[in-house]
């Protein structure tokens, strides 16, 4: 995509973009409104690259008769101070990047002008950015007129400036109505595009303030358009020429082969879970390389058959279906872990299988307790502490399970429409006092800790309140709260750690975390 | 209009071929016999066996593809700077009382003249609808002056401060007399050289000297203030008040140009903001523009459009006529009628509804929506479908008129589809807000239970939900019911379903496999 | 106290307010008297001085130490880590054809320190130019952009930073400026652009999604590499749990841990202790290796805690009069000679009685192996002789040291070869490896290994030919590998082995191979036993070895909630075990209210309220009990004026108050009691209410709420007494 593409190429490159590439092209090459709205749910990042080509497409062409084009692509979200977007806008428009060497002069026409203090500023940078490249394109003989309106129908030649600006919807509140009616505000041919991937009626500014824009909206990539991205961005890969396996016997031709039937069931698999196609394409480049080893694996394993002839061996169909059978769960895999980033890429392909068991958290035992009381604090009712925590007779104990089970055993829905008992554990931890879980806490030790002496029964209290109040067990909260392992500020915490790892934690100590939880899973 | 019978007569009328010589009729003063465009056009196609009537019209000859182009390039034109109404009027409704348009354009015509040639004083406010053409009108005025006035041109949207205001004022003024004034304050000084941002405003005192200074320029000045309601919001109307106090104390004759101050703005009740002293200084004149009141005006205004002439050059008379005709063909038909009638009710609606709701700007998108609807219609003509035709027509209008508002709904992985159906499950279940982990234990429970393909147990795995969940709140298929604490953990965050029932519905019909339409007849 | 560091930081649960003074004056004079001497009775006069000047010698060399030795763990760590980020953002490093290129991100868990010595080593390299960023910088994307581009730019120095920017040029916090800062550069002066994340977790994940999305932008033309330091742990992993997907498919996230945990506090021990090559002053006991093994499972994993422990135990020995002659005999001064004089000067008699009766002492075990010489006649002995005699017995515990570390050595290479071979070598006790590698050593130092000896003699005695010769020359190479004045020590052990490894090689088979290894396992025994002896019967073994006393971990863990209620709860205790002298009797039984210091008794009555307190009830039962006071001292002194003068050395109950005032007050009570009271006696119990609120206040059991008029909350409830 790097040679200097068409309109066909492009359409060709991004089919699912086809009816919005011509479109703008149709607009470009004669009058465009001056202001459209693009709406794109599914690939934002890919259509502003097709736009971004379709513009250069136009900047670069010469400027033959017609016109001259400059644009400015914008990302919203990297211009988070009004000053950066005028820097940027009018830098790009001017076609000036500032250097150290001029100490990161902006653009200016006569030097010394600031265009980009307020906003007026800048719509006066946009009207001198108009005249600039005028001038340029006139070759200079364009008079500097202040009343560019109509001026410019008068010489042939005129000049296009078109405002991009993408992830539209980070874009500072009091930028947009402006920019929506800029050509007006500047009398000057501008244009402002700007891609988002909400619906304009989300993001429009209030009171009708902004006119209506020209809607054009990108629908989901059809499948085939996706195999075409994604066949674009895995460009032939060889296997790599130093290994002297069974891969270096196979044509690159019979390799390359290989790529559609990959990419393919990459798609099958992959695409009902994943619509976005960097995402595919991000799998597939990490995974190919490790299809290539399976290939090596498969062909070895039928080539001890006939070991002896040497020279090129192609790839049989069956082999080939072998081959795909066998890599699917590998895609499966891949997925699981890479699309939500568990593991890095790399990693993902030194230790081919993913290592994310919940390991126990190394802790010092305190810690652990801290965070097992934690989390017995921010999810069981305050109520339940006595019968939950507090371990009494057997009766109690007998009395907290039936109360358990028929929670478990409440039915789906509330009786009389009343909205159903949601466990605590699914809305999340809540907050406790310090104190509360210091308690539970003692309780726990109390139980759990043979090193410390709870031994008789009247000191026991005191022992565990003495143990609960050391200065170790308040630096273990603090360090905790500096690990995020708990949430908050003195005197109120709450658990961040999930039910799973608590109950590593738990097993480690010895603790029956099903007992103590209210409502378990 | 045209009568509806006409339509279906001109099918069957067989046409002689002498009618080609006829001149073509100038496409400005149509109301036409329907007879003879078309007999000309039918007779120069026939050697290339096209219909022109019927839709999908055969390929465009090569050398009419310039015309096309040409064609569009000057209907896409036109669009841009679309007729004020009352330029075709004329020959349909000449009983009624004339546009408020032309009245408006008249008004401000004689008010401006008043300052630029006999150098007056004078202020007025120009109220009308979104896109009813008081921009139109006020440029139209400021071209037509005799004299090039100095025009400074200020936006409520920009200029949000006095003081901003003010210095717009200096600059422009500065720019147009060539003499930089306001010397005292250092506004257009290229030498001052502060770093940061904040800007070198001249103090608020300068003010009333600034503004009255503006008369004793020596060519008379025309204000024009955008969104004039939101200057109304400065604080103590500082602003206003001094540009409409030098408006009215303006004198003939006492050496002074005249300045004009012209308000515009698309709230009715603007002068209802303005303070009492800053009032008793407003002459009090409000012109008002409108849309077109009916919908032959408004589909007379697209006729207008289409067969704009192609602008000198490539004139090709055949083309034209031909273009033309199939315009009229266009406009002609019922459906197309009908579909324009639908736009301008529905459009009516919001416009009236909002005019009650907000009170001020208007959403009134009967022309521009119209334009739209044209423009994208012209968009989509290509040498194969060289005629405007009522598919693209629909298409445009449904793309235009009213986007989508959850444009991401049209297809979502299996996932997304997953969480949407626990969110109605949550909902049924009486909670509207609900947290991911609710979502993932509700679609655990239903994988375990459903006999479902182990396929989904593959895409249900919690690392699958949590990023599709990802994906959901980046397009804001949920949106935050209260912002959650920073660094609070992803799955408890507190979210609520935009989409009711009834799309979740649509989009399980049109995409869900078996089981996740038994999983969602559930949530009853 | 608002000066105190962190008592307004609400992330500090505990906070350690400095002891400033007392703040009445006689006090002031009570404490700056002389010098600080615990043991008179015992010690040099400057004895305090010396022993801290010992400690402080004693106490670097072991901190050198142990620092070295962390130094030596973590360098090839840091040098493999820093090599992996500095080739980060070479190609071969990613993976081909991503849709888009990642920025490689680094997450390193562990403790600052660690990430120190990290980061130092990187952006020490030429061609990278590296960026520190806090989360006091990142309020905002501005100021955190700011402070990036800014620091980059200002980290070189260029000269366009004394060019004037002029008015139009980037806003500081540009990417483009960073952008137009490096590509003015020529080709490879900086290959690496290193942003490094100090605490990471505390930063906004919000303003960090923006800046990790807008560095992404720039990404091949500005080579991003970023470093997070992470105080949590690496599963479940923060940085997954926090930031969304779209921003973690930004990075290329390697997650490394710092070294730490148990086999590191182990190295460390064993080579500050059992090591071959160093000798340290002070060799500490089991308990102060259990309390270490125990605080470092229990609370702290960090080698800053077992240090603290180890210098605690340090300070504690040299509380020791004696200790002194810990290093030397020379008593802080030049020469043998001077210290002689200076013990011989009657200023120093005490500690030369002191040190005369420990020599004098028989040693627990009396065993008439060691140092025979001074078991004559002590009366005779002479001040020379006697520090002489002092050192002799340092080096014969030095030695006595260095036989047991070849012991435990030996012990512990026969184990592990024994181990692999898969003989299981005595019993293991605890199931956590913590707890028996402490229980090892502390069986080491004590002596006690009999039993693991026998259990190795027997198993050696089991082996077959072949791992017999590897356990042979395993033992070879020990002793080979003895530094040079233990190997010669060593000697015949090393040329038996030799020996046997000989008879070995030359196939030995059937019985005598069973012979042989007969005599070898008897001999492993018996030289395990004689090395590991336990350093027990050393004489004024106390000098040097902290022995059996227990670690003062209430220094370095306290209670002080609990501390502070039993304090109130039970005021004599403390006082009594604060004035040493135990008087008992009378205070056997606990006190009655009235006897207690008044802010006991508001204590006392704080408890019986409820949620809240009215000020004024309070007041009132309080004024009820003073009143009883009264009368009590009253009924008192007059029983003491009948009974002829009294017994003064029964003190009355009001001595017993900790509170200076109340102890004035009371006197007062004395003497103003038979005047007319009323008035100056309801302002005297208004103060002394007042300033026990005040204390109370002051202790944190009070929170003013408005809430309730004249009402205060509590906010401790059930004390368990």
């Amino acid at each position: 995509m790097s040679h200097s593409p068409t309109l066909e190429t492009l359409c060709a490159s991004y089919p699912s973009h086809h009816t919005l590439l011509t479109t703008l092209h149709t607009f470009l090459a004669i009058t465009p409104p001056t202001f459209i709205y693009i709406t794109d749910p599914y690939t934002p990042r890919i259509t502003t690259l097709a736009i971004k080509q379709l513009l250069d497409l136009f900047s670069e062409s010469e400027p033959d008769e017609k016109a001259v084009y400059a644009y400015a692509s914008i990302n919203a979200v990297a211009a988070f101070s009004p000053r950066l977007f005028f820097d940027t806008a009018l830098n790009a428009l001017a076609g000036h990047s500032p250097t150290w060497d001029n100490a990161c002069a902006n653009w200016s026409r006569d030097d010394g002008i600031k265009y980009n203090e307020s906003l007026d500023g800048f719509l006066w940078g946009i009207k001198e950015v108009h005249e600039h490249l005028r001038w340029n394109s006139t070759g200079g003989t364009a008079k500097r007129d202040w009343r560019k309106g109509r001026a410019r129908e008068e010489d042939g030649m005129q000049v296009k400036m078109i405002l991009v600006v993408e992830r539209s919807e980070r874009l500072l509140p009091d930028l947009v109505v402006p920019l929506t009616k800029l050509a007006e505000l500047t009398q000057t041919p501008v244009t402002t595009i700007l891609i988002s991937s909400l619906p304009w009626c989300d993001t429009k500014p209030l009171l009708g303030a902004a006119p209506d824009p020209f809607y054009i909206s990108v629908g989901s990539p059809s499948k085939e358009a996706t195999l075409q991205i994604l066949s674009t961005s895995l460009p032939f890969v060889s296997p790599s020429s130093s290994d002297t396996g069974i891969l270096s016997r196979i044509s690159t031709e019979s390799i390359q082969s290989l790529r559609v039937p990959y990419l393919s069931t990459l798609h099958s698999v992959c695409g009902p879970f994943v619509s976005d196609p960097d995402e595919l394409s991000y799998i597939g480049a990490v995974l190919w390389l490790t299809f290539l080893d399976e290939l090596a694996r498969l062909s070895t394993e039928d080539n001890t058959v006939y070991e002896e002839e040497e020279g090129e061996l192609d790839i049989t169909e069956e082999l080939k279906m072998r081959l795909l059978r066998a890599f699917t769960p590998k895609f499966h895999e891949a997925l699981d872990v890479l699309y939500p980033r568990l593991g890095s890429a790399v990693d993902f392909l030194v230790s081919a299988s993913s290592s994310q068991t919940v390991s126990t958290l190394d802790l010092t035992r305190t810690e652990k307790y801290v965070v097992i009381a934690s989390y017995l604090a921010s999810t069981n009712p305050v109520k339940s502490d006595m019968r939950m925590v507090y371990r009494g007779s057997e009766g109690e104990r007998k009395k907290r399970r039936r109360r358990k089970s028929s929670i478990l055993t409440s039915p789906r829905k509330g009786k009389d429409g009343a909205a159903v008992k949601i466990p605590q554990r699914l809305l999340g931890p809540t907050t406790f006092p310090l104190d509360r879980m210091l308690a539970i806490l003692g309780n726990l030790m109390v139980e759990h800790e043979e090193e410390l002496d709870f031994r008789d029964e009247e000191t026991r209290e005191r022992a565990a309140e003495v143990e609960v109040g050391r200065v170790g067990l308040l630096c273990a909260i603090t360090s905790l709260t500096q690990a995020h392992l708990l949430t908050g500020v003195w005197p109120t915490y709450k658990c961040a750690v999930g039910y799973d790892v608590v109950l590593g934690l738990a097993h480690d100590m010895g603790v029956s975390l099903g007992e103590r939880v209210w409502d378990a899973a | 209009m045209l009568p509806t019978p006409v339509t279906p007569a001109q099918k069957n009328k067989t046409r002689t071929v002498e009618d080609i010589a006829l001149p073509t009729t100038p496409v400005k003063r149509h109301s036409p016999s329907p007879a003879r465009p078309p007999l000309a056009k039918r007779a120069k196609l026939s050697h290339l066996n096209v219909s022109p009537s019927k839709s999908p019209r055969g390929v465009l000859p090569v050398e009419f593809h310039a015309c096309l182009n040409a064609q569009k390039r000057a209907v896409l034109a036109m669009l841009q700077r679309p007729p004020l109404q009352f330029s075709q009027i004329e020959e349909e409704h000449d009983d009624e009382e004339p546009m408020a348009n032309e009245v408006a354009l008249q008004q401000l015509d004689d008010l401006l003249r008043g300052t630029v040639e006999r150098g007056e004083g004078n202020s007025c406010l120009l109220i009308g609808p979104r896109s009813s053409g008081k921009t139109r009108i006020v440029e139209t005025v400021l071209e037509s002056q005799s004299q090039q006035p100095i025009v400074i041109r200020l936006s409520g949207n920009v200029q949000t401060t006095d003081r901003l205001a003010m210095r717009e004022i200096a600059r422009q003024a500065a720019v147009q007399t060539g003499s930089s004034f306001l010397a005292d304050s250092d506004v257009s000084d290229p030498t001052d050289e502060d770093t940061e941002v904040n800007l070198s405003l001249p103090p608020s005192s300068h003010l009333p000297a600034l503004i009255s200074v503006l008369p004793t320029l020596k060519r008379p000045t025309i204000i024009i203030l955008d969104a004039f309601d939101l200057f109304a919001l400065h604080p103590r109307q500082a602003l206003l008040y001094c540009l409409l106090d030098t408006a009215q104390s303006c004198r003939v004759g006492d050496g002074m140009n005249g300045i004009a101050v012209i308000g515009v703005t698309t709230r009715v009740d603007t002068i209802n903001l303005l303070e009492k002293r800053v009032k008793s200084r407003f002459s009090g004149r409000i012109l008002r523009t409108a849309s077109p009141r009916r919908l032959s005006e408004w589909i007379a205004m697209a006729r207008t459009i289409l067969t704009m002439p192609v602008s000198d050059g490539d004139t090709n008379v055949e083309w034209s006529e031909m273009w033309s005709d199939a315009v009229e063909q266009f406009l002609a038909e019922r459906a197309t009628e009908n579909l324009l009638n639908d736009t301008f009710a529905l459009t009516r609606d919001v416009a009236m509804l909002n005019r009650i709701m907000v009170g001020s700007c208007a959403l009134h998108r009967r022309e521009s929506t119209d334009w739209l609807i044209q423009m994208s219609t012209i968009l989509s003509l290509t040498p194969s479908k060289p005629f405007p035709t009522l598919a693209q027509l629909k298409s445009a209008t449904l793309e235009q008129r009213c986007p989508p508002r959850l444009p991401f709904l049209q297809s979502l992985s299996y996932p997304c589809m997953c969480l949407l159906i626990a969110a109605v499950h949550t909902r049924t279940s009486g909670h509207d807000v609900f947290t991911f982990e609710m979502l993932h234990e509700m679609f655990r429970e239903q994988v375990r239970t459903s006999s479902a393909a182990p396929v989904q147990m593959q895409g249900g795995s919690v690392g699958m939900m949590k990023c599709s969940r990802e994906i959901l709140m980046a397009v804001r298929l949920y949106i935050f019911t209260f912002v959650p604490l920073p660094n609070i953990a992803k799955e408890f965050g507190k979210y609520r379903c935009m989409a009711d029932r009834d799309d979740v519905k649509k989009v399980i019909e049109k995409q869900g496999g078996t089981n996740l339409k038994k999983w969602f007849s559930k949530a009853k | 106290m608002a000066n105190v560091a962190g008592l307004n930081d609400p992330n500090q649960t505990v906070i350690c307010i400095p002891y400033a003074g007392r703040d009445d004056e006689q006090e002031e004079a009570l404490l700056s008297e002389s010098l600080y001497s615990p043991h008179q009775s015992r010690d040099l006069p400057d004895g305090f001085e010396l022993r801290m000047e010992v400690y402080r010698a004693a106490w670097q060399d072991c901190l050198d130490r142990v620092q070295s030795i962390i130094e030596a763990l973590n360098a090839p760590k840091i040098q493999q880590l820093a090599e992996e980020v500095l080739s980060a953002s070479s190609p071969s490093q990613a993976v081909a054809n991503l849709p888009y290129p990642e920025i490689p991100t680094f997450c390193l868990h562990g403790p600052p320190a660690y990430f120190e010595d990290v980061t130092r080593e990187i952006v020490d390299t030429p061609n990278v130019a590296g960026c520190h960023l806090h989360p006091s910088d990142c309020s905002n994307i501005t100021a955190a952009m700011k402070s990036l581009v800014s620091n980059f730019v200002n980290s070189s120095d260029t000269q366009a930073n004394s060019k004037k920017r002029p008015a139009a040029s980037l806003a500081s916090y540009d990417i483009n400026t960073l952008r137009a800062w490096y590509n003015h550069f020529d080709e490879g002066t900086y290959t690496q652009l290193m942003v490094i994340f100090h605490q990471f977790e505390q930063f906004d994940s919000a303003v960090l999604n923006d800046l990790f999305y807008i560095c992404s932008l720039t990404l091949p033309e500005l080579p991003f590499v970023f470093i997070l330091s992470l105080s949590s742990p690496p599963t479940p992993s923060y940085l997954h749990a926090i930031y969304p997907r779209d921003t973690l498919a930004l990075l290329r996230v390697k997650k490394t841990v710092a070294p730490h945990g148990w086999p590191l506090a182990k190295r460390i021990l064993e080579d500050t202790f059992f090591s071959l090559d160093f000798e340290p002053n002070i060799m500490i006991g089991a308990p102060t290796l259990e309390y270490i093994v125990d605080y470092f499972t229990r609370y702290n994993e960090s080698i800053d805690a077992i240090l603290t422990v180890l210098q605690l135990t340090y300070m504690k020995h040299f509380d020791e009069p004696l200790t002194v002659l810990a290093r030397d005999s020379l008593l802080g001064t030049d020469s043998l000679a001077e210290a002689e004089q200076k013990l011989s000067e009657p200023a120093s008699f005490p500690f030369l009685d002191s040190l005369l009766t420990r020599m004098s002492f028989p040693s627990p075990q009396p065993d008439l192996s060691s140092q025979p010489e001074i078991r004559d006649d002590w009366s005779v002995m002479t001040v020379a002789s006697l520090l002489t005699s002092v050192d002799t017995l340092r080096e014969s515990f030095q030695a006595r040291l260095r036989d047991i570390k070849v012991g435990y050595r030996l012990l512990d290479v026969v184990i592990g070869v024994l181990g692999e071979m898969g003989h299981a070598v005595g019993k293991k006790g605890k199931t956590d490896v913590e707890r028996n590698d402490v229980e090892f050593m502390c069986r080491v130092i004590r002596g006690r290994c009999a039993k693991d000896s026998k259990n190795v003699g027997a198993v050696v005695k089991e082996l077959s030919l072949t791992e017999a010769k590897e356990l042979l020359s395993s033992m070879h190479k020990f002793f080979q590998d003895l530094p040079s004045h233990l190997k010669r020590k060593e000697e015949k052990a090393r040329v038996k082995i030799v020996s046997w490894n000989s008879q070995l090689q030359r196939g030995k088979e059937g019985r005598e191979f069973v012979a042989l290894l007969e005599t070898i396992g008897d001999w492993v025994t018996t030289y395990l036993d004689e090395r590991l002896k336990g350093l027990e019967e050393c004489r004024l073994r106390d000098i040097w070895y902290t022995g059996s006393s227990p670690f003062p971990s209430e220094l370095i863990n306290p209670a002080p909630r609990a501390t502070i209620m039993s304090a109130l709860l039970h005021p004599h205790e403390y006082i009594r075990s604060a004035s040493g002298n135990g008087e008992t009797s009378q205070h056997q039984q606990t006190p009655k209210l009235w006897e207690l210091p008044d802010t006991s008794i508001l204590f006392r009555r704080y408890l019986e309220g409820g949620k809240m307190i009215n000020v004024y009830d309070w007041y009132e039962s309080f004024a009820v009990v003073l009143e009883s006071q009264r009368n009590e001292m009253r009924r008192k002194r007059q029983k003491g004026r009948q009974g002829d003068g009294g017994d003064p050395s029964t003190p009355s109950p009001s001595k017993n108050k900790g509170k200076g005032k109340a102890r004035e007050v009371d006197d007062e009570v004395v003497s103003e009691d038979e005047g007319e009271d009323g008035v100056e006696w309801r302002m005297q119990v208004q103060a002394r209410f007042i300033r026990g609120l005040h204390e109370l206040d002051y202790m944190g059991f009070i929170k003013h709420t408005g809430r309730k008029a004249d009402h205060v909350l509590k906010t401790v409830f059930d004390v368990l007494d």
